[in-house]
């Protein structure tokens, strides 16, 4: 179900309804909120914002970024006051396959933290997937910038 | 705890921080003599640090070394692929409701 890797993440699942029925879960806050949050307020238009309280103090926030009917809902993601990600700056994409008596829903979460952070003099797009190495307990080997980045 | 780790990582420095202590522990005074800001200001980036999970504090007499904390990273991203897992999960429960009671008559 899951494929992932530190700036993206995908997943699949098969439901055993419609697309047109399933569509709804992403447009109508009454029904989004039986999935994803406690508390929602949208806007499902192109350009339109959203806002998720995800468990009483993570908040994620964003806008609509393209809304296809029944096959494609492109969402901006991030959480509030968080410099980081903050509202929007990564994205989601959900897309409805019709399939058999249901839906093949995919799921792809792009520009997760690591390659959004806005970059300082070295470049954060050096650090992070070094950092991801060693997150993972790998060596990255020698940094051929350890001269220039730290003095 | 998501929010503690994007806020730590949002300053430069403590990514800077981060990277000198990726191949073991520092002491804060060693971490502050790569920096020209106020040894009280690397303090305060360290204890941010700290408090997300993404470094851990040794403390050997009255000296601390500070050293990375790999679970912090996989914290991050186990926070949202959970968050997504659980999520999908509940909607595909939600959708299918929906769709036996659209269908009505016959099933449910």
């Amino acid at each position: 179900m899951a494929q992932t890797n530190s700036e993206i993440i995908v997943k699949e699942i098969f439901i055993e309804a419609h697309p047109e029925t399933l569509f709804s879960f992403f447009t109508d806050a009454d029904k989004m909120v039986r999935w994803m949050g406690r508390q929602i307020l949208l806007e499902p238009k192109i350009g339109g914002k959203y806002r998720i309280d995800v468990n009483g103090s993570d908040i994620a926030m964003g806008e609509y970024v393209e809304i296809v009917p029944y096959e494609k809902i492109v969402m901006s993601w991030g959480w509030e006051k968080s410099k980081i990600v903050p509202p929007g700056s990564s994205k989601v994409e959900f897309r409805l396959t019709p399939k058999e008596n249901g839906t093949n829903l995919v799921l792809t979460h792009y520009d997760l933290p690591a390659s959004e952070i806005p970059s300082h003099q070295q470049g954060w797009s050096h650090y992070m997937p070094r950092i991801k190495e060693i997150a993972e307990g790998r060596d990255p080997g020698v940094d051929p910038w350890t001269e220039l980045a730290m003095h | 705890m998501i929010e503690k780790v994007l806020h730590a990582l949002a300053e430069p420095r403590r990514r800077d921080i981060l990277y000198l202590v990726r191949d073991g522990e520092l002491t804060s005074s060693a971490i502050a003599s790569h920096f020209e800001i106020s040894a009280p200001a690397v303090s305060q980036h360290l204890k941010v640090l700290e408090q997300s999970g993404l470094v851990v504090v040794r403390r050997d007499g009255t000296k601390r070394y500070y050293g990375i904390r790999r679970d912090g990273f996989a914290e991050l991203k186990q926070y949202i692929d959970r968050f997504w897992d659980d999520s999908l999960l509940r909607l595909k429960e939600a959708a299918e409701e929906e769709e036996r009671r659209r269908n009505g008559t016959n099933k449910q």
